[in-house]
């Protein structure tokens, strides 16, 4: 899917530059694979550079792979052999990485969802000197 | 120069995107981003090429993300619909650019506001208490800015230092990327911004 960069050495120089921002970017936006990769990589206390390295890319798949929308839920299997197909990286491992940031990720919204129950479940203090509920009052 | 793609390829982009194709995002960063940086470029010339970049690297990727905001806005061509929005997150940076340098300015080279003649008594107690006044401003902010690395950040501000190098050393963490220097440096530099804001709010009150 990388397709080699046309044009003189300077315009080359100047597109790998905004790619690798744009790269960078989206490893703070959840949508792209630049964050499964950035995820994992700090759970692994490991740089993103080195994960690349596991999966198998070079430092321009890297870049695409990064960009790579991450695969939906309803056509996980197809989506991460497309992307494994289309940078040459290694179809199982990319499986593993993006499994185990999902499991993570769901994790952390559950825990997040039982704190708010928590919370929901707590009485708020009554103001000193208010008038009790009406529902109190009928007690 | 970086042609502006076919409307065609971006339609065909456009449409996979909708679809939830994980590798378009991709293939449309490499066909657009470099065509809208040199747009942008051109459509604010006096603008640096750092902050043009960044306004048409956000732009690339909440399009990528929300490809429906394309349509939503009634824009029958997806590339146009970029241009637009990186043109505005253009204009709005350097808007809070220029905000930021009256800032930084206002804070590095604040000096005596008295009209008192220096040398004389009255003009160097009139200086003492501004400094002092001063000095309680910049520990009040030490105290609300609880990261170590961002009040190394305030500290190089007020002596001037604008080289974000500079101020990756202070912070430690001069072995990222450019990139992620560059993005590190910039959050503790807007946290630091917020916080005299807040400041210079409680004092007005």
């Amino acid at each position: 899917m990388t397709k080699p960069s046309d044009g003189h050495e300077g315009e080359s120089v100047s597109r790998t530059s905004s790619l690798a921002l744009a790269a960078a970017r989206a490893a703070e936006r959840p949508a792209f694979m630049a964050w499964i990769l950035a995820q994992y990589a700090s759970s692994q206390r490991v740089s993103v550079a080195a994960v690349a390295r596991e999966l198998g890319a070079t430092a321009p798949t890297g870049l695409g792979l990064a960009l790579c929308r991450r695969p939906r839920p309803a056509s996980f299997v197809e989506d991460v052999s497309a992307i494994a197909a289309a940078f040459g990286i290694d179809r199982a491992r990319l499986t593993t990485i993006v499994r185990q940031v999902d499991a993570v990720e769901a994790m952390s919204s559950t825990s997040t969802m039982h704190r708010g129950a928590l919370l929901a479940a707590r009485t708020r203090p009554r103001k000193k000197g208010s008038k009790g509920h009406k529902d109190d009052n009928a007690r | 120069m970086r042609k502006r793609p076919l409307r065609e390829e971006a339609m065909d982009l456009h449409r996979r995107l909708l679809e939830g194709d994980p590798l378009a995002s991709e293939e449309a960063a490499r066909l657009m981003l470099d065509a809208l940086v040199t747009e942008t470029q051109m459509r604010f010339p006096r603008v640096d090429a750092q902050t043009v970049t960044d306004a048409a690297v956000d732009a690339l990727l909440d399009y990528l993300e929300n490809p429906s905001t394309a349509e939503r806005r009634g824009s029958p061509d997806p590339y146009g619909f970029l241009c637009t929005a990186a043109w505005r997150n253009a204009a709005n940076r350097h808007r809070g650019s220029v905000r930021r340098q009256a800032r930084e300015a206002l804070w590095a080279e604040e000096g005596p506001t008295s009209r008192v003649e220096v040398d004389t008594p009255l003009g160097m107690l009139v200086e003492e208490e501004e400094h002092a006044a001063r000095d309680r401003q910049v520990a009040e902010l030490m105290e609300v800015l609880t990261d170590e690395r961002d009040r190394a950040v305030l500290r190089l501000r007020l002596q001037g230092e604008r080289d974000t190098a500079a101020f990756a050393r202070a912070m430690g963490i001069e072995a990222l990327s450019v990139l992620e220097q560059r993005t590190l440096v910039k959050r503790a530099k807007d946290r630091i911004d917020k916080a005299i804001g807040r400041t210079r709010g409680r004092e007005r009150e």
